[in-house]
Parts: C-alpha cells; structure tokens; sequence
C-alpha cells in the first residue's frame, strides 16, 4: 500500500490549472467553471476542529479561502421530542476565523418524517447554526449547506425544510450520484448550488472494490448525457479508511484511518488474506470495536487514478460544475495523497 | 384517605360573533379509599408495584434511581464498611474521602476500587455524548460531553488487566453500557455473548449489566430477545425493576413472542406475572399460577397486596356524578366483591404458607370488613398483637368501630372532633380514615336533623355562598347563636380565614337567598345592619356596580370592563346612581326605588324605571354579564350541581327534601339562573308603551331581540349545552330563529333610519347578517 509524502507543498499549481478540453467557445460550461473556480476547498467533519501545524501551513500554501465545517447532524428525537441536533461539534479552531466557513449539517431523513414539526425544527436549525457561529466566529453566516441522502419518498419533507433554510441562509446542498441520475424520480432540491458526492459511492461490505471511489461505479450513475438544473461543486476523496465487517457482512463498521500498520504489527490477532484485507484470528478490542475470530477488516486508500478517471467522467457530462471541495480536513488525509497528480 | 380523581371536566363554551353565551360543566368523581397498609409484607424491589391510584410506582419514581441492590453488590467486596460508607464512597468525587474509606482494605483491592470509583465519575457525565436534549449550544458546552470510544478504550484495557472479579466485572458493566450510548449496539452484544459466565454472573450487577445487553438488541430491533432479557431483569433485579418494566412495556409494544428465549418454567411465568402488576390481568389468576413453583417470595407478596387493594378498591364507590344520595360509599359489598373476597381468602389458605400467622390475621380480617362482616372481622384482628403491626391494627380497629355507629352521640361527637384534629397531621395512620369518618358522622348528623353540623362536618363556611337554602342558613345562625360545643368547635374549624362573625357571615347570605328570591323587603331588612351587606369588601366581592342598569349593543363577554355597559341612563334621573360599585343594601335600595317609581311616578319616570328595571333583571339572566357578580362570584363559575342522571338540580331542593345522605359535595353553584324573559320583557314593553323617543325605542326594541335571542338559544329546537351532544344554536338566521326572533323585523322595518340602529350595525355581527337578507 503506498504512503504519500508530504508534497502538498509542491502542489500549488496544480490546482489552479490543468486540463482544460478547449476554448471557451468549443466548450462554454467548461468555460464557466473555471472561471468561477477559487482554491482548493475542504471538508471537515468530526467532532473537534483542530489543526496542527502541517494542515494550518497546508491550507496557507493551497491558498485555501472556504472551509466547509460539519456542525451538527440532525435526528430523529429517540428519547427525546422532536427532532434532535447530535454529534455537536465540539471545537473549532480559532485559525478558522481567517477563513469563508460554510456550516454544514447532516439531516437524516426520519428527522423531517413529520412535516407539521419542519417549520419549527429549520427555526431551531438557524438557531443553533447562529449560536455555534456565534460562539466560534463572533458572526454569523450568511451560506450554510445541507448534507442529506434524501429519496424519493422523503423528498417532500425535506424539500420543504431547504425552503425553510433558503429563507435564513443562502443554502447548498449535497447531491449523491443516485440522486443525479434519478434526478426526475428524487426531485430536484430548491437551492441554487449543490456538492456533487463523489466520495463513499461503492458498497462497504464488498471488498474486491474500493468503496472510497471507484470510476466505474461513478460512470454508471453519469454519462456523457447527464445533466442537471443546478450547478455543482465537486467533492473529492483524500482519505483512508478501515472497514470492518463481521463473518455474514451484515454488519459493517468503519474505522475513520488507515490501520494497516497496527494490523501489520499484531500478527496474533490478524492474518493478511489479500492484498489490505486482514482476517481477525483471536479475540480482541481494537479501536473499541470487539473482534473475534472471523471477522474480516479491510484497508481502503483513496487513488489518484480513481479520482481523475471519475473526474473524467464528469467532465464529459453535461453537468455544470464550479469548484472542488477535498474531503476531509485533516493531517493525516492531505499528507497520505500527492494532491498536485489530482487533475482539478 | 380517601381519593378523588375527576373523570369529566366538560365544559361547553360557545361565542358567537353577535350572540354570546356560556355554558356549565359538570364533574364526576372516582372515590376509593387507601385504608390497606400494604407495607406489612415483604416486597423487595417490587415496592414500585404495589397497587396505587394516585402515584406512579408508588410514589417511588420521584424518589430518583434505586442503588440499593448495587450498594450490596459493594459491600460483598468491601465487607468492612456500612452501607451507608459505601453509597458516601461511591458517590463522591472527593479523592480524599475515596483514600479514607479504601484505606482499611489490602492495596491490591483499594487500588483497583478508587481507579474504578475515578473513571466511573467520569464516564457518568453526562449519559449520552452525541445526543443531547437542547437547542442551546451553550447548554451543550455546558455539558461537557465525553468521548464513549475513548472510555471504552480505558474500560476495556483494564478490564483485561485488573485482578478483582468485581472491579472487571464492573469495567465489562461499562464497556457494554458505553456500547450502548454510543450506538454501537452490535459490539455491546458482541462483547456480552463473549463474557465468561463467572463474569456475568447472577447477582444484581449481573442484571445491571443484562439491562444494556438488552438495550442493545431493542436498537437493533431483535425485539423478542430484548423483551425476554427486559422481563428477567425486572423480576430479578432490585434496582433496575421500573426501568426494565418500562422497557419490556415498550419492547412488547407489538405483541412478539418471546416464549422461546424464556428457558426455564419460572421464567415461563414472568410474562403472566409482569402483566399483573401492571393492571391487566387478575392477580388473583397469577397467584393461582405460580402455584408451587419457586418465584422470589418478594413477587408473591406484591401480588397478594395488589389483590387485596384491588378488592379494596372494588368495595369501594365507584364513579358517581353530584349530590350524595346513598351511602356509606365504602365498603360497598356486592354479589361480586363477596366472590372475588372469598376466593382471595381460599388462595391465601393454600398458597400464602410463607406468611406469618400475624400477617394472615391482618389480611383475612381486612377480607371479612370488605365482605361485610365486622363481628369476624374484629376477632381476626385481635390475634395481631405485634408491635410492628400496630399502627396497621389501630387504623383497621377505628375502621371497623366507625363503621358499625347508628347514631350520632356526645361520645362519638367528641370522638370525633379528635379524628378532624388529627387530620392536620400525615404522620398518623389514623388520618387514613378521616373522609371515612366525615361521611358517616355527617350522615348521622343529618339523619338526627342537625343540618348545620352536618354541613361543617364536610364544607367550610364559604360553600354557602353557591348553596341557596333557607333551612340551612337558618340552622347556621341558630347554631352561631348556640352554646353548643362542638358546634363552636365546628364553626371554628371551617371558618378558613373568614373575619365576620358566624352570625353575620350566614344572615348576610340570607339576605342574599332574598336578594335571588326578589323578596326585597326581607332582604333588606335582615342586611340594614348587616356590616357585610352595607360594605363592598375587598376587591369588590360583595359588590355590584351600578352599571348593572346599563345595557350594551354588542353583548361580548370578554371584557370585564364595566364600561363595556354604554348606555348612561342609570346615571341621570329617576335612578341618578354614580358611575361606582353599589354595596348589596345600596342595591336593593335602587331596585325597590325603580319599582316604586315605575308604579308611582309620573309618566316619564315610570318610563325609565321600567326601562332600568328591564336592564336589571336582564344583566342577572343566565345571559347578561351580572350574573355571577349578584353572587359575589365570577360569571364564569356557574357551573350547577347535577345529579347521576346529569340532570340539574339544586342543593337547597335536596336539603328540603331530605334526600341527602350527608353534605358532602353540595357546594357547586345552586342559583341556576333565570332563563325566563318574561319580567325583563313586560319592563321593556312598559318602557316602549310610554315612550315617542325614536332613538330609545330603537334601543329597547334591539333589547327585546335579545330576549328573543335567549328565547331561541333555550328553546326546545336548541338546548343549549346541557349535555355533550346537546345541539345548539349556530347563528343561523332560518325558520328556527324566525319564529323565535320576532323583534328583528319590527327593528329593521320600524327603528331603520335611526341613529342607534347604525350604530348597532356596527357592533352587532348577526344584526349586519340579518340586515344584509
């Protein structure tokens, strides 16, 4: 498995400009893009914000204006009534001030399941937006976007709570693969930009594919016909992941790093069987996950050939796309990919 | 004690944009007596389930989370210290009294224990790191959450590393709970099934640790297993019982099987069991169940007094409406109470060998008073002679000799007088037994004619206010005027806070019977030198304000305003009244005044005494905005008394009759008001006969529609909300409301062109919709 070195330094051109297919007037959605093209964005999605020197030295060479922070997702009330906010974010750091944050949150579906609680929930939604805002940039802010994998049959709800957000906030939202090709089926969300997912599209449990990004699986959600109402931002994978899954695949769980050196180095616990996929021999804790024999754990790497292969294809659509947004923002996922071989 | 629940609180309420109008309500009581003192058995952890009407688990929810059975689990590893050291230990947050307690015990043990005590203060604040219930980021700041994976990755390590059984079973009790708050179900269950048995275990931390486990498969949705864990944990545990029955309730929420995860025959019965205490099923059939099969003897004693206090409850009245005609309410023997008793006795002979023969005494001989035999019932009792069942003897001894009274004497009053005394206290177990008490004693008051006693016995001197009854008012003042004792003792207990005297305060309200009967002369003659006739009281209470000559256009009754009553005549002669409140003498004076004018005086005072007159007797209608105000109470509590057929009655009637089985629950409103318009329409028809003044015709002839509008309201085509389902009038203005509103066309057709039928056009919503026809 290869570890990239640290030569994100290196990269700075390669972001501002790259492969371009033709003039403006051969190819003028191409044209638009660019010229609406910023620096290099990044997700950031846990529940602590805090940088380190290399990710703060990182985001001055990238030249990085907007960073999109996950705040909060949203949830059914469990035990509680209502609709919930949960995994608050806990810290932000203060560097950030420097920066165009966007507040993101992700809504599950059963949250918005009853419609006559939408028009308070978005009202508690901007509440809590405002007040993290508040607490960590002395400000408000006016775009927020809205991460949530939304169907067919949620789509009215949830559309209804973007109705809500655009009146506070110029809103975003993501968009999935699925969503863009079934765009007629799911609908089309009420905002005037959207993130196109271009992370996690494969199924976890199948370990012959890479489920961080496979160009194939993107290729058959976009063609060269593909297009859709709203233009795009692209989000792109630069991070690693372990998944674990029992001996049925049937549960699946995630480890947020790349542990293949731990799994290396405790060879009384797991036996390699392919290349990156380790097979649990003995019982253990790990990561907090309990293991037993049986029970499989993978190492998934984002690739650079994945990300321009599936970049590719979407440039051979007919979607319009605006700028690239890296995910996620840490030391570990921007030092473990040459970011100058992405093709932005 | 008695306990009242009230099932209906009916309130019809219906406004209309021109016609306003209010109804009543009535109420219906539950009535069940807690006299059984189910703390003479043995119940452990199943106290919560003892059988109580008015509190949750028996009060015991409030009393926050139950450790007991933990604290044990403590002790067996820190057999030096007391209870009451260990819950002080593992409480706290101060390392220094940690240090103190621990250091009697071998390091290896106090080492262990402290770093435990340490990390589990830690892991306890707050429950849930990524749920929280706030929309307030600062209260979630506040909060300081923790990271679960991060405590389960300390709990884990040692958990592998202590040597104490207890301190890793403990650490094992984190890792899962942790799981569990954490969402991350499928290791907690994961990590439980990998558990040595010795580590589960099978004392209270074992089924501590059970409840998460548990937890975890209800996430999941493996709700049977859920459901069966929940169930041995509520029949096991001591501490986790309330929180397992709730989560077993709400596991079984679609009814799965879960026959095939209970293993043994005991646990067989758990469901049967569990649905006993929670009301649904007879616990006599659970106690038939079980049988000789081995259930914690704790669990067949919560069952035997849930049974007893459900025979209780089923002697006792159940759901009644009004005014109490029959009685005594408790014990009510029937045909079915005496089966359900005898079958109970049967049950316990058999199968209650673990109770002592003091315990059965208690318990037959409560038996017997329920079924009605109070000779048996007192020689079961006196086999108890106990100490710790002496509070519970002499509470079913005065039971047993109350109920058996026929007659009211000195003695007994005396005897009585005591019992009320002793209510102002909880402590006494005897105060169980005052509502019994009252209602016998004010029963045979009343049987023995001493209405007034009768009355104290129950009501304070204020429920004379809504109760309209001549007899009664006058044994009142005769037993002020008395020497009697215990009527002085009476008076004195249910004055609450009166300042008047007890003569004046009951003639004053004597007057007042006059004051509704109309009988002017009598009332004034018993309020002239009445102190609380000639005074307004504070904040007006036993005022009216003169207003009460006044009439209105848009008949609203959301305003309190007296101002809201525009016409000013009042003010001017004959009446010439100040534009202020009138005490109750300043009142009858004006009316009696107007009457004398209206016959005697000359044509244009005749006039508009008949007119003032006609507004009088208008505004104390069950219409007019004076209604409660004559009565010294609001308008809107004119709520009446009903009876069990709902129907309205009056107290007073009830009294006179004597049909009473003592005063108990007489003091809802008796004046039902005047819904008649004949005497407010011959003032008005006086008024118009001798008036040319367009303007003030036009006005009294708006006035009579409103008659009519009443008429229409109360006519047999609308009642007007007696009873859910009553149909009332809404507004419309059809062949109904044609036949009864017949001054609207004379209005229209005659007072048209008139300024004030303008000006009523505006405020009157149903003149604009009649106008615009």
């Amino acid at each position: 498995m290869l570890k990239y070195c640290y030569a994100i330094l290196l990269a700075t051109t390669a972001f501002s400009c790259t492969d371009h297919n033709g003039t403006p007037e051969e190819n003028p959605k191409r044209f638009q893009s660019e010229m609406s093209s910023s620096a290099t964005q990044f997700y950031h999605w846990k529940k602590s914000l805090v940088l380190d020197d290399v990710t703060k030295d990182a985001l001055k060479t990238m030249e990085t204006k907007r960073v999109y922070v996950r705040y909060f997702d949203l949830e059914e009330g469990g035990q509680f009534s209502g609709p919930q906010p949960t995994y608050l974010i806990d810290t932000i750091d203060q560097v950030l001030k420097d920066y165009d944050i966007v507040p993101v949150i992700y809504v599950k579906n059963e949250a918005l399941s009853d419609v006559y609680q939408i028009e308070q929930t978005s009202k508690k939604v901007k509440s809590l937006i405002d007040e993290i805002s508040m607490y960590y940039f002395g400000k408000t802010i006016k775009t927020i976007q809205v991460d949530c994998d939304w169907t067919k049959s949620t789509a009215k709800n949830y559309f209804y709570f973007l109705e809500w957000m655009n009146y506070y906030y110029d809103t975003e939202v993501t968009i999935r693969l699925h969503q863009i090709k079934y765009a007629e089926e799911t609908g089309v969300p009420p905002v005037g930009k959207g993130t196109l997912m271009c992370y996690n599209v494969g199924n976890l449990a199948d370990f012959d594919r890479n489920s961080i990004l496979d160009a194939q699986i993107v290729a058959s959600y976009i063609n060269s016909e593909t297009s859709y109402p709203i233009p795009l931002d692209v989000a792109l994978p630069i991070y690693d992941q372990t998944v674990v899954k029992n001996r049925t695949s049937e549960h699946v769980r995630l480890i947020n790093e790349n542990c293949l050196e731990d799994l290396k180095n405790h060879p009384r616990h797991f036996k390699e069987v392919s290349d990156g996929t380790y097979e649990v021999i003995a019982d253990t804790i790990y990561r907090t996950f309990a293991l037993s024999p049986g029970m499989q754990l993978q190492v998934e790497e984002s690739e650079i050939s994945a990300i321009n292969e599936s970049l590719e294809v979407i440039r051979n659509s007919n979607l319009v796309i605006n700028d690239y947004i890296l995910y996620h923002l840490d030391s570990t996922s921007i030092t473990n990919i040459n970011l100058s071989e992405i093709n932005l | 004690m008695k306990q009242k629940i009230t099932l209906l609180t009916v309130l019809a309420l219906w406004c209309h944009s021109a016609f306003g109008a209010c109804g009543d309500y009535y109420y219906g009581q539950v009535s069940t007596y807690d006299v059984f003192d189910q703390t003479i058995l043995d119940v452990g952890g199943f106290r919560p389930f003892l059988l109580d009407l008015s509190n949750t688990y028996y009060g015991d929810e409030e009393a926050g989370e139950q450790d007991a059975g933990n604290l044990k689990v403590w002790q067996q590893l820190l057999t030096k210290s007391s209870i009451d050291v260990i819950k002080i230990l593992v409480y706290t947050d101060n390392d220094h009294i940690r240090q103190k307690v621990l250091s009697e015990y071998p390091t290896s043990v106090s080492t262990e224990v402290s770093q435990y005590l340490q990390y589990v203060h830690k892991a306890n604040t707050p429950i849930n790191t990524n749920t929280v219930n706030t929309w307030s980021y600062a209260d979630y700041k506040e909060s300081q959450p923790y990271d679960t994976d991060a405590l389960i990755d300390i709990a884990y390590e040692r958990y592998n590393t202590v040597s104490n059984l207890q301190v890793k079973r403990r650490y094992a009790y984190q890792i899962v709970r942790l799981y569990f708050y954490g969402k991350r179900y499928d290791d907690g269950i994961a990590f439980y099934d990998r558990m040595p048995s010795d580590e589960k275990g099978n004392d209270e931390l074992s089924y501590y640790l059970l409840d998460f486990y548990a937890g975890c498969h209800f996430r999941l949705k493996n709700t049977s297993i859920a459901a069966a864990n929940y169930l041995r944990v509520w029949a096991n545990s001591y501490d986790r019982k309330i929180g397992a029955y709730r989560s077993y309730h709400f596991a079984q929420q679609k009814d799965v099987d879960i026959s095939q995860h209970l293993k043994t025959s005991t646990e067989q019965l758990y469901p049967t069991l569990i649905a006993n205490v929670s009301g649904f099923a007879s616990e006599q059939d659970a106690i038939r169940q079980i049988g000789n099969q081995s259930v914690d003897p704790t669990l067949y004693n919560v069952l035997l007094l849930r049974a007893v206090k459900s025979l209780e409850n089923a002697a006792s009245e159940s759901t009644r409406y009004g005014l109490k005609e029959e009685g005594p309410s408790f014990p009510i023997v029937s045909d079915e109470l005496f089966k359900r008793g005898s079958a109970l006795k049967s049950l316990v002979h058999q199968s209650g060998k673990h109770l002592d023969s003091e315990q059965q005494s208690l318990i037959f001989s409560y038996i017997d008073y329920l079924l009605g035999d109070i000779a048996s019932a007192n020689t079961k009792l006196s086999n108890t002679t106990s100490a710790k069942y002496m509070d519970s003897k002499k509470v079913l001894k005065v039971l047993y000799e109350v109920s058996g009274w026929d007659s009211i004497t000195p003695d007994r009053e005396q005897t009585m007088m005591q019992w009320l005394d002793t209510s102002q206290s909880d402590d006494d177990p005897i105060f169980k037994l005052t509502d019994i008490v009252k209602e016998r004693v004010g029963h045979l008051y009343l049987k023995d004619g001493q209405l007034a006693k009768s009355f104290l016995v129950h009501n304070q001197w204020n429920a004379v206010n809504e109760i309209f009854s001549l007899p009664l008012l006058d044994d009142l003042i005769d037993l002020a005027n008395s020497n009697d004792k215990i009527g002085t003792q009476l008076l004195a207990l249910r004055q609450n806070g009166i300042t008047s005297s007890p003569n004046e305060y009951f003639t004053y309200h004597k007057g007042m019977y006059y004051l509704v009967n109309q009988d002017y002369d009598q009332e004034r003659e018993l309020l002239e030198n009445n102190n609380l006739g000639n005074s307004i009281g504070s904040k007006g209470r036993r005022s009216i304000h003169a207003r009460v000559f006044s009439n209105w256009i848009n008949p609203s009754y959301s305003s309190d305003d007296p101002k809201a009553m525009t016409d000013s005549v009042f003010l001017s002669k004959p009446l010439a009244l100040s534009d202020t409140t009138l005490s109750r003498v300043e009142l009858v004076n004006a009316i009696q005044s107007l009457h004398h004018l209206s016959q005697n005086g000359k044509e244009w005072e005749q006039k508009l005494s008949h007119y003032l007159l006609g507004n009088y007797y208008y505004n104390i209608s069950n219409q007019g905005r004076y209604r409660g105000n004559l009565l010294g109470i609001g308008n809107y509590r004119t709520y009446h008394q009903r009876d069990r057929f709902n129907t309205l009655v009056r107290s007073a009637d009830y009294i006179e009759e004597n049909k009473l089985y003592n005063m108990e629950y007489i003091n809802a409103n008796d004046f039902i008001y005047s819904g008649e318009m004949s005497q407010v329409r011959k003032h008005y028809r006086a008024a118009l006969s001798l008036s040319d003044d367009e303007e003030l015709n036009a006005r009294i002839t708006y006035l009579l529609a409103l008659c009519d509008q009443k008429d229409l309201y109360y006519s047999q085509e609308y009642i007007h909300g007696d009873k859910w389902g009553d149909k009332v009038y809404d507004g419309t203005y059809d062949d109904v409301a044609a036949k009864y509103l017949k001054s609207l066309p004379v209005l229209k057709e005659k007072f048209g062109n008139t300024d004030f039928y303008q000006q009523a056009l505006k405020s009157c919503g149903f003149l604009r919709h009649y106008d615009a026809m």
